[in-house]
């Protein structure tokens, strides 16, 4: 691409073998793939060199073998620096960050509840989107989750449930 | 002297003036807050889900109603994402039709901000003032694109509808009769003593915890944090444009007044120029049928701040993944840190300033737990009671 990334050399160099592969789609976004032992390192090195101070917003991926946590940092000089984590698909569970970047609370809150990914150490683990009737272990956002409405609101909504409209 | 009992006072989740609902539970001692707890949970409507299993045109409409005052945002924000994926440039006359459509959204979602925002403090007429002006820019958006909210102009590959050389000056016109009650709106806010009164020192955000809380928008810039997506990642046409980002370093509700009242300013400037500078030719490519796999972050300054999608694609006409941060999600920590210490009678005000795109705060229940006394608030007393509180302890009153 002709708009090179100033800022991939500079990062590949600085993090080593903290990341796995660091990448530059195009100008102002750097990719860095890290493990569940080196993204706190990672992050921690985004908001001391990289002058990261806004957290964006972090995110769940479900591919289907395993999960991902995709945190998006920004810096007003450098641009977005997305630090990518692979979690196994089964159990994912990934230390929380709120100590060292307290915008994180709800949005870690938020993936705890439609991808069922565990943030040992938050504060506040509660439910943020879905509501209170919701069962405990449907996580909508899995690609594996199909909608079973026995399971739901008492199973008044399910074909076989009782309901009945007019 | 008797200590005052710690009282714990659910506010919602119904909230007619706004939109979405949301729930509080408000820790109180006396008229002071202690604490604060949100519960946002009442508005899912599965939405990210949904456009996993809908191809990229279907999703456009989808998205375009994830919020009915900056339906544009999401909508241009999503097709922006999408075309970086598929690699697609857009014609150069599109870009500027979706900012010129981005900006009067956004002049549109600042006035109505300020009426509410004057609603709230019981400045009835301020709202009367600026609801009427936001009829022109409602009207004119309504010329643009054929409807009055979410205007559907953007398509894949560039937008819907053309601008003629007249609806270009009956939009001129209006602007220079918006500027002029911008620039009335900026001094009102700025010094009017009564409504200074109001503001000043309510709901305090200092420069670091914006920063650190994660906030964005008017409700950062409001607190001195000089960041704006427009100009420090810019997107469709705002790398030509001029304008300058308003900043405040009051670090409370006026402040975030003062900078909504500066960007009508601003806005209305750049979608003049852009008008009267409007590249000439096509206005849309066709589009290919699927992506690339690849992902993309793109992000839009919205009305009330930065708005974040993250699509994944897999080499189909359908996202892989769709994630969506909205402005109003980022600003939550910055209430809840606005609010803890002040009185009850600040909530109204303090929960509107960052303009939140959530609605209904209809009852609120207080439970004195000493004496297990409990009366019951809808949002419309509360606001009574914060509008009688500040003209008996304070002396600010608009009168009946």
């Amino acid at each position: 691409m002709t708009d090179e990334n100033p800022m991939l050399a500079v990062v590949k160099q600085d993090l080593g073998t903290k990341a796995v592969e660091v990448t530059a789609p195009r100008r102002k976004r750097i990719t860095i793939a890290a493990t569940p032992g080196t993204y706190r390192d990672v992050i921690k090195y985004l908001q001391d060199k990289m002058d990261c101070y806004h957290l964006s917003v972090l995110q769940g991926v479900d591919n289907r073998t395993s999960f991902e946590v995709v945190y998006h940092f920004w810096s007003d000089r450098n641009g977005m620096f997305t630090v990518k984590v692979a979690l196994p698909h089964d159990k994912p569970a990934i230390g929380t960050i709120t100590d060292i970047v307290p915008a994180a609370i709800l949005y870690e809150r938020e993936v705890h509840d439609l991808f069922g990914i565990e943030f040992p150490g938050h504060p506040d683990m509660r439910r943020l989107l879905l509501n209170d009737e919701w069962p405990k272990d449907e996580h909508p956002l899995r690609k594996d989750w199909k909608m079973d409405e026995k399971k739901f609101y008492g199973g008044v909504r399910s074909s076989t449930g009782g309901e009945k409209s007019g | 002297m008797r200590s005052l009992a710690e009282m714990k006072i659910p506010i919602g989740p119904q909230h007619p003036a706004l939109k979405e609902p949301v729930g509080f539970m408000v820790n109180v001692e006396g008229e002071r807050i202690k604490s604060l707890d949100l519960d946002v949970s009442y508005n899912h409507r599965g939405i990210e889900k949904g456009v996993e299993q809908r191809d990229f045109n279907q999703s456009l409409y989808l998205i375009e109603r994830i919020c009915g005052i900056c339906s544009h945002a999401h909508a241009t924000n999503f097709v922006k994402g999408v075309e970086e994926l598929m690699n697609l440039e857009i014609p150069k006359r599109a870009t500027y039709i979706r900012l010129i459509v981005g900006e009067l959204e956004r002049i549109h979602s600042h006035y109505l901000w300020v009426g509410v925002a004057g609603h709230e403090i019981g400045f009835d007429t301020l709202f009367m003032y600026t609801w009427r002006d936001r009829e022109l820019v409602q009207d004119l958006l309504e010329i643009i694109s054929g409807n009055r909210v979410n205007y559907a102009i953007n398509c894949l590959g560039g937008v819907r509808r053309d601008l003629s050389e007249k609806t270009i000056n009956l939009a001129l016109d209006h602007l220079k009769k918006l500027g002029e009650r911008a620039i009335y709106y900026t001094r009102l806010a700025t010094t009017e003593e009564t409504m200074v009164g109001r503001l000043a020192g309510v709901g305090k955000l200092s420069h670091e915890k914006a920063k650190t809380l994660g906030s964005v928008g008017p409700t950062a810039r409001g607190s001195g944090v000089d960041s704006d997506v427009r100009r420090d990642d810019p997107y469709l046409a705002y790398a030509d444009v001029p304008f300058k980002v308003i900043t405040a370093n009051n670090c409370d509700v006026l402040g975030r007044t003062i900078v909504r009242a500066g960007e009508l300013a601003q806005s209305i400037e750049m979608t003049k120029w852009a008008l009267e500078n409007l590249p000439p030719g096509e206005i849309k490519k066709a589009p290919p049928r699927s992506a690339p796999p690849g992902e993309v972050i793109s992000r839009y300054e919205a009305p009330r701040g930065e708005l974040v999608h993250y699509i994944k694609s897999n080499n189909t006409d359908k996202a892989e993944r769709f994630g969506v941060r909205t402005p109003t999600m980022a600003n939550w920590p910055s209430v809840v840190e606005g609010l803890t210490g002040q009185n009850i009678a600040d909530i109204p005000i303090v929960v509107a300033a960052i303009d939140p795109c959530l609605s209904c705060t209809s009852r609120t229940t207080f439970v004195d737990t000493d004496s297990r006394k409990s009366w019951v608030w809808n949002w419309d007393e509360l606001r009574n009671y914060s509008i009688r509180w500040y003209r008996e302890n304070k002396g600010i009153y608009w009168g009946d």
